[in-house]
């Protein structure tokens, strides 16, 4: 019953957080005034379309200025900008939960809709590819490298990795992402450049799949060699602590092997507050991945947000900023999830 | 032949400072159903005697030697998996200093205190957990506990469920660590109880380590008085308290607080030592009333047998300088 409790209350927090972002964001876009500027651009651009077609039925000049004024207090009064921002919040906080996200100005999708939902779907799954590739290596390599090194602490090969380690947390990820570019695909010509499929794409599946993983390769190295390190070098000094325990102690002296006590005495009791880290590091490992998208090109959010930015889509930027929000809410109550079946202790608290 | 014979057990760790001396030729035996308390100040090697004898060595040990003797074989030098299958838990055993940190947090207790029955029995887990419920009952806790996670049990029933986990393999030796260091005293006083009644049904043969010579005289047959990685005073608990030979044992004990008693409780002057420079020649000289800056500070005395089975270390007896 207190597992059910302990998530239920998890759930509810990170949906407020959720709500808290969403409000925040909104609030900054229309006390700022970008809010009206986007809508207001938006009554420009129907204006100008409209006044094109008018301009061919109505001769006379003064009518169409006349009946343009009428059709711009319309609009004007349909996007709500009568209205001061904080009116239109909540209808706005409302048609964004409901991913009713709006049009993009300048991005259109792979199959041509400008509806920001469609854009957004269809590059939902490479961002996720990316992101799920680099998490799996990173978990991997922290079990294997740190829990090995944790084992000898002081030995060479550990004070190696915690070189690495430290270098790998001082890396910013698109100074490297560039790097990589230049000596892999430019010097050594092994990768390509950016992209997920070569031009043209290959047909036959295999072949596709291939290029696929070939592309993938430079983006999640650049992701791996920046965020591994923090990764191992937290795994290691936690399996380091873990070890000094008494119980661990007095597993040995039952008698245990001590693959039965590097397993069900260290690294188990050492999962929770490893699992606590990863929730931490969360946020920063979206960012690193919105930047190795938009250096390598990756046809993913990170990509589309940097766009969206540079081409001040305004619309398009709360929705991803929403989007990222939710992916981040959702990984993350995954993470409490498995914290909770992790460690005993959360669940009665 | 006694159960266990300790002969010049030594522990030396090795440190940046150099090379620390926390066991230095420790001796003593135990008998059948005897309980050996171990006492001495912090620092003093109680604890590493523990460590060294369950060979739960530490990777910085720079010197690990001396004999131990178990029913007359022995074991310092099984392998290391021989030691492991067959010395470990089954022959000795051991309750931890905290009774806060003996559990693994993620692991159930029942699960825990059965895990050697699975182990080294290959017994399957339902008979193993009627056996716990059953070691549950004889210390005092309830059986159905052994389906709790150890962050739901309190520091007294934590530390019998420890008690419990040590006996469940019928160990011949069990040592005790400061078994009741981290508890609060009303707690302390139901495990002592406990332990005494475990030893009279059981017939259990321990050693008990602390530092709180008062205690361990309410259960100890024999104690060894440490300082400095040796033991300078090894006899009956009797002799030890009401007849102590050595300066630095009538110093600890003139440093027991009574009630009801007017007399300030006296302290020993300065420090222990630095047991990676220990002082030369005896090592208490330097806080020793006694001390004659001759003979203590340059020669280390031999343990003596000053009367019948009481053995002290130190020049006063040994027909030395005074």
């Amino acid at each position: 019953m207190g597992l059910k409790r302990a998530l239920t209350l998890k759930a509810a927090s990170l949906v407020v957080v959720l709500l808290f972002v969403l409000l925040l964001t909104t609030i900054i876009i229309g006390a700022t005034g970008i809010s009206d500027k986007i809508l207001n651009g938006m009554v420009q651009d129907n204006l100008r379309a409209i006044r094109q077609e008018l301009a061919r039925e109505i001769r006379n000049p003064e009518d169409l200025e006349r009946a343009l004024e009428k059709i711009k207090e319309d609009l004007i009064r349909s996007y709500g900008l009568d209205k001061p921002w904080y009116v239109r919040m909540p209808d706005m906080i409302w048609r964004i939960v409901t991913l009713d996200l709006g049009n993009s100005r300048t991005v259109v999708s792979f199959s041509g809709s400008n509806k920001i939902s469609d854009i957004i779907l269809e590059r939902l799954p490479n961002t996720v590819l990316l992101m799920i590739t680099v998490l799996i290596i990173n978990f991997a390599l922290s079990l294997m490298i740190g829990v090995r090194v944790a084992t000898k602490p002081g030995s060479f090969l550990d004070r190696l990795i915690s070189m690495y380690s430290a270098v790998s947390y001082a890396l910013p990820t698109w100074w490297l992402g560039i790097l990589m570019i230049l000596v892999f695909a430019f010097y050594l010509k092994i990768f390509p450049f950016g992209g997920m499929y070569s031009t043209p794409p290959p047909v036959d599946p295999l072949v596709r799949s291939l290029d696929l993983v070939w592309h993938l390769c430079l983006p999640v190295l650049t992701l791996v060699i920046a965020t591994s390190g923090s990764w191992i070098y937290i795994t290691r000094s936690i399996v380091i602590t873990t070890a000094q325990e008494d119980f661990v102690s007095i597993a040995r002296a039952k008698g245990l092997s001590e693959r039965i006590v590097l397993w069900r005495y260290i690294i188990r009791p050492a999962a929770p507050p490893i699992l606590t880290n990863l929730i931490l590091s969360l946020a920063a490992y979206l960012g690193g991945a919105i930047l190795t998208e938009t250096i390598f090109s990756w046809p993913g959010m990170g990509l589309l947000y940097f766009e969206a930015i540079m081409s001040v889509d305004e619309a398009l930027i709360l929705a991803l900023t929403y989007m990222y929000t939710l992916i981040y809410v959702i990984a993350r109550f995954v993470l409490e999830v498995l914290y909770v079946i992790v460690d005993p202790r959360v669940r009665y608290a | 032949m006694s159960l266990l014979d300790v002969q010049k057990l030594m522990l030396y760790y090795k440190t940046s400072r150099g090379t620390l001396r926390a066991v230095d030729g420790v001796s003593f035996s135990l008998g059948k159903g005897e309980t050996l308390g171990l006492v001495g100040e912090s620092g003093s090697g109680k604890s590493s005697t523990a460590i060294a004898i369950m060979r739960l060595l530490p990777r910085n040990v720079e010197l690990y030697d001396g004999r131990i003797l178990l029913n007359g074989v022995d074991i310092s030098k099984l392998s290391e998996k021989d030691f492991r299958e067959k010395i470990r838990w089954k022959k000795i055993s051991m309750v931890p200093q905290g009774a806060m940190s003996s559990f693994n947090p993620v692991l159930k207790i029942g699960f825990q205190v059965a895990e050697p029955l699975m182990v080294h029995q290959n017994m399957r887990k339902p008979e193993t957990l009627k056996k716990v419920r059953e070691l549950f009952k004889l210390v005092g806790m309830p059986p159905d506990y052994v389906d709790r996670y150890p962050h739901e049990l309190s520091g007294g029933m934590r530390q019998r469920a420890a008690i419990a986990m040590a006996l469940i393999l019928n160990p011949d030796i069990v040592i005790l660590d400061e078994p009741t260091s981290a508890l609060d005293v009303s707690i302390q006083a139901q495990i002592m109880n406990l332990l005494k009644n475990l030893k009279k049904e059981l017939g259990l043969s321990m050693i008990f380590i602390t530092h709180d010579i008062a205690l361990a005289s309410d259960i100890c047959d024999k104690i060894g008085v440490m300082y400095a990685g040796q033991i300078v005073e090894l006899s009956s608990s009797e002799n030890v308290l009401l007849n102590p030979r050595h300066p630095y044992t009538q110093k600890l004990i003139a440093s027991i607080p009574r009630l009801r008693e007017e007399k300030m409780p006296e302290f020993i002057p300065g420090a222990p030592p630095d047991l990676v420079s220990p002082p030369s020649g005896c090592r208490f000289h330097p806080r020793c009333p006694y001390s004659d800056g001759m003979k203590c500070v340059k020669e280390e005395p031999e343990m003596i047998e000053v009367e019948d089975d009481h053995f002290v270390k130190c020049w006063l007896h040994s027909g030395g300088s005074k």
